[in-house]
C-alpha cells in the first residue's frame, strides 16, 4: 500500500486536512450536506419551528375555550386547529426533535466521526421537511386535516370527509414517517457497529442504550401506523372497503392499528428524554449513574411491555373482559421500569453532591410534572375509572402532564446542558430562572385545573360549551395559565438567542463531564475527532480533558487522512474491537433529488394524478440505484492500516458490514408491516359486520406456482454466490423467477378475483397478493443489479456484499409469498366454512 | 406516592447526607420494585374484581333490565324502546324509569359516537356495524345531561341529549303519551 | 444467529410477545366462532382450558429460555463483558417470567367472551 504515512502530529494541519474532506461546501453545496452535525442541527431547528407553530395553535384553542359560547372560531376551523396541534406536536416536533438530537449527539458520545449512513440521514431530513411543508401548506390553505389527530374512521373516510383534508394527513404523515424509519435503522446500526475502539457493549454510554431501545421500538411501532395509513388511503382513493362496515370492513381495525403505534409512541418519546436525564444527572450530581445494568434491563423490558397495552385506549368499544385484563395488567406493569429509573436517579442524587444549575432546575420540573402524570395514568389504566374519564379534559390534562413532563422539561434541561457544546459559548444566566418558573407555573396552572374540568364532565374537542355547568372559571384559569406558559417559552427562546450572541467562550468540558462528546473542540468540527480513541473504561467515566488533546494531535486510530476518504472505525458489537474500516460516501445531492422524487410521488397521490405515479416511482427507484452505483469502486483492496499497528479490512469485504445489518433491520420493519396486515385481515373476519361475503373461489394452482417460483429465486442467488462462473446464470434465474412470481400474483389479483371494492375479504386477498407481487418486482431489481455487476466484471467471490444483501431480500420475499398463499387459502376456507 | 417521590427528590438534593448510607442497589430494589409492585398488583386485582362484579351484576338481572336502543347519527341521538310495544322513538330525550337498570344498546348510522351521561356513570362507543351494551341506573327521578364523547365532526359539541328519569307511572306516560298523538 | 447475545437477552420477552398474540388471537377467534355457531355454553370450558394451556406453556418456555441462557457460552465467560451481559439478561428474563405469569392470570378466572 502506498499511503503517505507522514507522522506530522500537528493538530492544525490535521484539522485543515480533515475539514477539507468532511466539511460541508458553502453556497449551494449546503444542499449536498450529509454531515451529521449539519443534519442534526437542521432537524432540531426545523422541529422547533414546528413547535412554535403548534404552540400558536394551542393558544388559539385556549382563546376559544376561555369563555363559554365563544365566537372566536367556528366548529370547522376549530376542528382543523386541534387536529393540527396534536399532529404537529407528535409527528413534526417530538419525534424529529429527538431524532435530530440523537443524530447530533450519538457519534460524539460513541467517540466516532459520523453515523453509519450519512446519505440516509440527509434523505430522512428532506422527507421530514417536505412532508411537514405539505401539512403546513394545507393549514395555511384552510384545508388542513380535521378529524382529530388519531383520525378515527369512518369520520376520516371519504363518505364523511370528502375533501382533501384527510389525504393530506395520511400522505403527509406517512412521508414524514419515512424519515423516522430511516433514522431508526441508522441509529441502530451506528450504535451496534460504529464506535470508538474498546467500547464493548458494557461500556457504551447509557444514552446509546436508550436510543438503541427507542430505535428498535420505532422499527416495530411505526409500520402498523404506516399500514393503517396505506389501507385508509387505498380505501379513499380506490374504494377498497377496509373500514366500511357496510361492506365487511370495520372502523375498529383502524383503532387497533393506530394505537398499536400510538401507545409505544408515548414511550418512544419518553425514553430519549429519560436517556438524556440519565446522562446529565450523574454529571450534575458529580457521581456515576447508579444501577447501570438495572436501567438497561428496565428499558429493554419496558420496550416489550409498552407494546402490550394499546387496547387501553379502546376500553369503551366493547372488548371481552378477559382480553381487557391482559392490557390492564401490562399497563400496570409498565410503570415498574419507570419506577426503577426514577429510583436509580434518586440514588444517584443521594450519593452525589448535586450542583445547583439551570438543567437541574428543569430536571426538578420533570420529576414534579411526570410523577403526577404517571399517577393519573395509573388511575386511567383502571377500567372502571377510565369508563368515566375517557375522552374528557381529564385525559387531555393527563397526556399533557406525561408528554410535557416526560419530554419538554428534560429537553429543556438537555438544551441548557448541551447548547454550550453546540455554540461553544456558556450562558450568562439572566433570563433562565425567570423563563423556567414561567413555564413551570404556567404549565401547572393550565393543566392541573384541566383535570378538574374533566372530572366535571367536560368532553374534549368541543369548540363551544354552554354556560352554567361550572366550567367557565376553570377554563378561564387554564387559558390564562397557557398564555403565561407561552410567554415562558418565548423567554426561553430569547435566552438562547442571547446565549449565541453574547455567551462567554470556554476552553473545554464546562460541566466536568466524563463522556466523549466533551473531548473535542467546541463548537465541534465536522469530523468530530481528528483521530478515534481507544477507551479503557465505561463511556461516562472517562477523562475528556486528558483524551481530547491527544485525539486532536492524531494520536488515536485513523489519525492520517487517506485518499480523501471519509473513514470511520467499525467494531464488533459485543467486544468493541475494530473489525473493519467503514468508508462513508462523500457529500452528494442524491438524497435531495431522491427526496424530491419521493415528494412528487406523494403530491401526485394527493392530487389524484394516478397515471403519472409509475413515472415518479421509476424516478425514485432510479435515484436509489444511483446511490449504490456511486459506491462501487471496482478495485479490491487489501486490509488497510488504521494505526497502532492494526490492519483491518474495508467494510465491503468485512464479515458483517453496516449495510448488511441495515437490510436485516429494514426487513424486520417490513415483516412487522406484513404481520400487521395479515392479522388485520383476520381481525376483520373475527370482528367486522356483514361477513362472510358471497363465495370466493381462488385459483390455487396459479398461487402455488407463484410461491414455487419465489423459492427458485433463492436457489438462483445461492448458485450465483457459490460458483463465480455461474454468477450471470444464477442471477438470471433469480430475475426470471421473480418476474414470473410477480406476474402470477398480479394475474390472480386483477383477473380472477371479483372486484375488491365489493367486500373487505376480497380487498384483503387483493392487497396481500399485491404485497407479494411488489416484493417480486423489487427482487427482480436486485437480481438485475447483480447481473449488471457480474457483466461489469466485478469479482463477486471476494466482494459478495451486494449478493448477500440481495439474498436477504430473495429469502424474505419467498417467505412472504409462501405466507401470502397460505393466508389466501386459509381465508378461503374460513369464508366457505362460515358461509350460511 | 407523589409527595413521597418529590419529598425524596428534594431531600436527596438539599440534605447532602440523606440516603448516602443506603447503597444504590438497595435504593432501586426498594423504590423501584418493592414499593410499586404490591400497589400495582393490588390495584389491578381490584380493577379485575370490580369489572367482573359489574359484568356479573349485569348478567344476573338481565330479565329485569329495560332495553333501550340509542342510535347516534350526525349530530343527534335517537332513542327507542324495542321491548315496549307502542312506544315511540324520540330524538334528544331519553326517558327512563328511576330505580331500574337500563341496558343501552348503542349503535351508529354514520361515524363513531360515544354515549355518555356523566352523572349516571360509564360510557360506551357507538361504532357503526357494532351494537355495544352499557348498563346505567338512575336511583332518583330527575333530569340528567348527556353528551357525545367521541369527536364526530363539526356538530360534535352540540350533540347533547337529556335523560329524564321518571317514577314508574310517569315513565309509561312519557313513552306512550306520544302514541296517542 | 439466535445465539447473538443481544437477541439472547430479549428471548424471554419474545416468548411473552408470542404468547400475547397467541392468547389474544385464540380467544378472539373462539369467541367469534361461538357467536357465529351458538355453541357458547358447550365449549366455554374447553376454551378456558386451551388458554390456560397456552399460558402454562409460555411460562415453561420462559423458564427454558432462562436455563438456555445460563448454559450459553457467550454469557458464561469470565470476562467483564460476559458478566455484564449475564447480569442484564438474567434481570430481563426474570421480568419476562413475572410479566408472563401476571399479564395472563386473567384467563384463570375472568369472564371469557362477554364485554
Amino acid at each position: 500500500m502506498s499511503e503517505k504515512i507522514t507522522s506530522d502530529h500537528n493538530p492544525i494541519a490535521l484539522h485543515r486536512a480533515l475539514e477539507r474532506i468532511w466539511g460541508t461546501r458553502p453556497g449551494w453545496g449546503r444542499l449536498a450536506a450529509v454531515n451529521h452535525n449539519v443534519i442534526g442541527v437542521r432537524f432540531m431547528l426545523t422541529a422547533l419551528v414546528f413547535f412554535a407553530i403548534g404552540g400558536i395553535l394551542a393558544m388559539l384553542i385556549r382563546t376559544q375555550l376561555a369563555s363559554a359560547e365563544s365566537v372566536f372560531m367556528d366548529a370547522e376551523t376549530y376542528a382543523q386547529v386541534f387536529t393540527m396541534h396534536g399532529s404537529i406536536m407528535m409527528f413534526l416536533f417530538a419525534i424529529p426533535f429527538f431524532e435530530g438530537m440523537a443524530i447530533y449527539l450519538l457519534p460524539k458520545l460513541l467517540g466516532t466521526r459520523d453515523l453509519a449512513f450519512p446519505r440516509l440521514g440527509a434523505y430522512g431530513y428532506w422527507c421530514y421537511l417536505f412532508g411537514g411543508l405539505i401539512l403546513i401548506g394545507a393549514l395555511i390553505g384552510g384545508v388542513a386535516p380535521d378529524s382529530g389527530w388519531f383520525m378515527y374512521t369512518p369520520l376520516s373516510s371519504s363518505v364523511y370527509a370528502p375533501g382533501i383534508n384527510s389525504d393530506i394527513w395520511l400522505l403527509g404523515i406517512t412521508f414524514v414517517e419515512i424519515s423516522a424509519l430511516s433514522a431508526a435503522v441508522e441509529i441502530i446500526v451506528t450504535i451496534m457497529k460504529i464506535r470508538a475502539a474498546g467500547m464493548s457493549i458494557d461500556r457504551i454510554p447509557i444514552f446509546a442504550w436508550y436510543m438503541l431501545v427507542v430505535a428498535t421500538m420505532m422499527l416495530v411501532g411505526f409500520p402498523p401506523l404506516i399500514l393503517g395509513s396505506i389501507l385508509l388511503e387505498v380505501e379513499r382513493a380506490f374504494d377498497l372497503p377496509f373500514f366500511d362496515p357496510t361492506r365487511g370492513g370495520d372502523p375498529l381495525l383502524w383503532q387497533h392499528l393506530f394505537w398499536l403505534f400510538g401507545h409505544p409512541e408515548v414511550y418512544i418519546i419518553f425514553l430519549p428524554a429519560a436517556g438524556a436525564i440519565s446522562t446529565i444527572l450523574p454529571v450534575l450530581a458529580g457521581t456515576p449513574l447508579a444501577g447501570y445494568r438495572m436501567i438497561v434491563a428496565a428499558i429493554v423490558s419496558m420496550a416489550f411491555l409498552s407494546f402490550g397495552l394499546w387496547v387501553h385506549h379502546m376500553y369503551t368499544v366493547g372488548i371481552p373482559h378477559v382480553a381487557l385484563s391482559f392490557f390492564s395488567a401490562a399497563s400496570a406493569l409498565v410503570a415498574v421500569p419507570t419506577a426503577i429509573q426514577t429510583f436509580a436517579w434518586l440514588a444517584t442524587i443521594a450519593h452525589g453532591r448535586p450542583r445547583f444549575s439551570i438543567p437541574m432546575l428543569h430536571i426538578f420540573g420533570f420529576f414534579f410534572v411526570f410523577v403526577i402524570g404517571g399517577l393519573t395514568g395509573v388511575m386511567l389504566a383502571m377500567v372502571p375509572f377510565d369508563w368515566q374519564a375517557h375522552d374528557t379534559h381529564f385525559v387531555v390534562a393527563h397526556l399533557h402532564y406525561v408528554l410535557v413532563g416526560g419530554f419538554v422539561f428534560p429537553m429543556l434541561a438537555m438544551a441548557y446542558y448541551w447548547v454550550p457544546h453546540l455554540s461553544g459559548k456558556q450562558p450568562v444566566q439572566h433570563l433562565s430562572h425567570a423563563a423556567f418558573w414561567m413555564v413551570f407555573i404556567g404549565f401547572n396552572v393550565t393543566f392541573f385545573f384541566m383535570h378538574l374540568t374533566g372530572l366535571l364532565g367536560m368532553p374534549r374537542r368541543i369548540f363551544e360549551y354552554p354556560a352554567g355547568f361550572g366550567w367557565e372559571t376553570l377554563n378561564f384559569i387554564s387559558s390564562m395559565g397557557s398564555f403565561l406558559m407561552a410567554m415562558g417559552f418565548a423567554l426561553v427562546a430569547l435566552d438562547f438567542i442571547l446565549l449565541f450572541k453574547f455567551g462567554r467562550p470556554f476552553r473545554r468540558n464546562p460541566w466536568r463531564a466524563g463522556t466523549l462528546e466533551w473531548a473535542m473542540p467546541t463548537p465541534p468540527p465536522s469530523y468530530n475527532f481528528a483521530s478515534i480513541a481507544r477507551i479503557d473504561n465505561r463511556a461516562d467515566l472517562l477523562d475528556p480533558d486528558r483524551i481530547g488533546p491527544r485525539l486532536a494531535a492524531g494520536d488515536g486510530y485513523l489519525g492520517i487522512p487517506r485518499h480523501d476518504r471519509m473513514e470511520v472505525l467499525g467494531v464488533d458489537p459485543i467486544s468493541g474491537e475494530p473489525d473493519q474500516v467503514v468508508e462513508l460516501p462523500r457529500q452528494t445531492y442524491l438524497p435531495l433529488w431522491t427526496a424530491l422524487a419521493t415528494g412528487a410521488f406523494f403530491l401526485l397521490m394527493l392530487f389524484k394524478l394516478y397515471w403519472l405515479i409509475p413515472l415518479a416511482l421509476a424516478v425514485v427507484i432510479g435515484c436509489f440505484w444511483l446511490w449504490t452505483v456511486c459506491d462501487g469502486s471496482p478495485i479490491d483492496r487489501e486490509p488497510v492500516s488504521i494505526g497502532h499497528g492494526l490492519k483491518v479490512p474495508v467494510h465491503i469485504r468485512a464479515q458483517i458490514p453496516p449495510s448488511h445489518l441495515a437490510m436485516v433491520l429494514t426487513l424486520v420493519a417490513n415483516a412487522t408491516l406484513y404481520i400487521s396486515l395479515l392479522f388485520g385481515c383476520l381481525f376483520l373476519w373475527v370482528s367486522a359486520p356483514n361477513w362472510p361475503p358471497k363465495h370466493v373461489s381462488l385459483d390455487m394452482p396459479l398461487l402455488v406456482l407463484a410461491a414455487v417460483a419465489s423459492v427458485l429465486t433463492c436457489v438462483g442467488n445461492r448458485l450465483a454466490s457459490r460458483r463465480t462462473n455461474l454468477a450471470t446464470v444464477g442471477n438470471a434465474l433469480s430475475l426470471c423467477a421473480h418476474l414470473l412470481s410477480a406476474s402470477l400474483f398480479l394475474w390472480v389479483a386483477f383477473l380472477t378475483l371479483p372486484a375488491p371494492s365489493g367486500h373487505a375479504a376480497i380487498a384483503s386477498l387483493f392487497v396481500v397478493m399485491i404485497y407479494a407481487a411488489l416484493h417480486g418486482m423489487i427482487g427482480a431489481i436486485f437480481a438485475a443489479h447483480a447481473i449488471w455487476r457480474a457483466l461489469c466484471g466485478h469479482d463477486e467471490s471476494v466482494r459478495s456484499l451486494d449478493l448477500r444483501i440481495g439474498r436477504l431480500w430473495h429469502d424474505y420475499s419467498a417467505a412472504a409469498a409462501i405466507c401470502a398463499v397460505g393466508f389466501c387459502w386459509n381465508l378461503q376456507i374460513l369464508i366457505a366454512g362460515s358461509a350460511p | 406516592m407523589f409527595t413521597l417521590v418529590l419529598g425524596l427528590f428534594l431531600a436527596t438534593w438539599f440534605v447532602p447526607t440523606f440516603g448516602r448510607r443506603l447503597p444504590p442497589d438497595r435504593w432501586i430494589l426498594w423504590g423501584g420494585l418493592a414499593l410499586p409492585l404490591p400497589v400495582l398488583i393490588a390495584l389491578t386485582l381490584y380493577a379485575f374484581t370490580q369489572g367482573e362484579f359489574l359484568l356479573k351484576g349485569a348478567t344476573k338481572d338481565t330479565e329485569d333490565a329495560l332495553q333501550v336502543r340509542a342510535i347516534g347519527r350526525m349530530w343527534q341521538w335517537h332513542f327507542s324502546y324495542p321491548t315496549l310495544p307502542g312506544s315511540v322513538a324520540e330524538a334528544g330525550v331519553l326517558h327512563i324509569p328511576a330505580g331500574r337498570t337500563i341496558e343501552i344498546v348503542a349503535e351508529s348510522e354514520d361515524v363513531i359516537h360515544s354515549f355518555w351521561v356523566p352523572r349516571l356513570g360509564g360510557k360506551i362507543d357507538a361504532v357503526p356495524g357494532h351494537a355495544n351494551r352499557l348498563r346505567i341506573r338512575a336511583d332518583q327521578p330527575g333530569r340528567y345531561g348527556g353528551i357525545c364523547s367521541e369527536y364526530c365532526g363539526t356538530g360534535h359539541a352540540g350533540m347533547r341529549f337529556e335523560v329524564r328519569a321518571h317514577d314508574n307511572d310517569g315513565f309509561l306516560n312519557a313513552v306512550s303519551a306520544r302514541t296517542g298523538q | 444467529m439466535m445465539r447473538h447475545p443481544v437477541l439472547l437477552m430479549v428471548l424471554g420477552f419474545v416468548v411473552w410477545s408470542g404468547a400475547f398474540l397467541g392468547i389474544y388471537f385464540t380467544q378472539a377467534t373462539a369467541c367469534s366462532l361461538a357467536m357465529q355457531n351458538q355453541f357458547l355454553h358447550a365449549s366455554a370450558g374447553a376454551l378456558r382450558l386451551v388458554l390456560i394451556g397456552i399460558v402454562l406453556a409460555a411460562i415453561v418456555a420462559v423458564i427454558a429460555v432462562y436455563r438456555f441462557q445460563r448454559q450459553s457460552p457467550e454469557l458464561s465467560g469470565e470476562t467483564r463483558t460476559a458478566d455484564f451481559l449475564k447480569g442484564v439478561t438474567t434481570r430481563v428474563s426474570v421480568a419476562a417470567l413475572f410479566s408472563t405469569a401476571f399479564c395472563f392470570s386473567g384467563v384463570f378466572w375472568l369472564t371469557l367472551c362477554a364485554a
